[in-house]
């Protein structure tokens, strides 16, 4: 590799890295998770109260578990279970995406 | 067309193939969610150097189409599909200006398959906000992009000295 793809490389790599790193400082619990299903909002729930619920879609069916101010996706029907493997999210702005089945869960 | 280069395309087309499907073995710890490590592309770059884009992008195409039916499903194959088109455009482009190194083109590859797929996601599920994933993806994108480089950049050596 030559020195100057090098340096642009490292330019890109410390930009992005000191967006992360301000992510991770400024990031603040959320309170209330909001589920949309193909870009129109299907439900809210408050993150104080631990619950199951199953998000229903055209597709199929996510199940969505709220403990501890935290959410996961514990179970789907996608074919690709990225949704599932996805550690669980607490902070303001943070997602959970099944892309099979248009469903976006999001931190407010 | 001679008939060692229809047999380099099978060859390549079917290593791209595994790579594919080995990679959906490893579990990297999901820092951001569906990350791979590109390996495939290492064959796209390699028939990009070897051969034409025209050979490459055959190459590029078929292996989506068909891990998409072996292996992924419709929505997946949407989301490569749309990754492998526009990190071709640009790998092509940029071979084309023959100012940049296998590993440069390698890590643009890889930054701008993740850029395509999170255009087509934010499409597809109609929310801006997944552009949120972008400056991790780039951390990840220059290093599987520079990983997957070295090893094309020492295949295609290797396979243009013992030709």
């Amino acid at each position: 590799m030559k020195k100057k793809e090098m340096i642009f490389f490292l330019i890109i790599l410390v930009l992005a890295g000191a967006f992360c790193i301000f992510h991770f400082i400024t990031q603040t619990p959320s309170a209330v998770v909001s589920v949309s299903i193909d870009g129109t909002e299907y439900k809210q729930f408050d993150l104080s109260k631990d619950q199951y619920y199953t998000i229903q879609t055209p597709q199929g069916y996510n199940i969505l578990q709220i403990q501890n101010h935290t959410v996961t996706v514990t179970e789907a029907d996608c074919p690709d279970q990225i949704c599932v493997q996805q550690k669980s999210i607490q902070n303001k702005g943070e997602l959970i995406v099944c892309l099979p089945h248009k469903v976006v869960i999001e931190l407010k | 067309m001679n008939s060692k280069k229809i047999a380099y395309c099978g060859l390549l087309t079917t290593v791209a193939l595994l790579l594919s499907y080995v990679e959906r073995m490893i579990a990297i710890p999901m820092i951001v969610p569906g990350m791979k490590l590109g390996l495939a592309n290492i064959t796209v770059l390699i028939a990009l150097y070897l051969f034409d884009n025209k050979t490459a992008f055959c190459i590029s195409i078929l292996r989506i189409l068909i891990s998409g039916i072996l292996f992924t499903g419709f929505a997946s194959f949407l989301y490569s599909a749309a990754g492998a088109l526009l990190s071709f455009i640009i790998m092509s482009f940029c071979k084309k200006r023959n100012v940049f190194s296998v590993i440069a083109i390698s890590i643009l590859g890889g930054i701008s398959h993740n850029i395509g797929q999170i255009f087509i996601a934010c499409i597809v599920v109609e929310n801006i906000k997944l552009f949120y994933y972008m400056p991790f993806l780039m951390i990840l994108g220059i290093a599987t992009g520079f990983i997957t480089g070295a090893i094309g950049n020492k295949t295609i050596h290797y396979i243009k000295h013992y030709n």
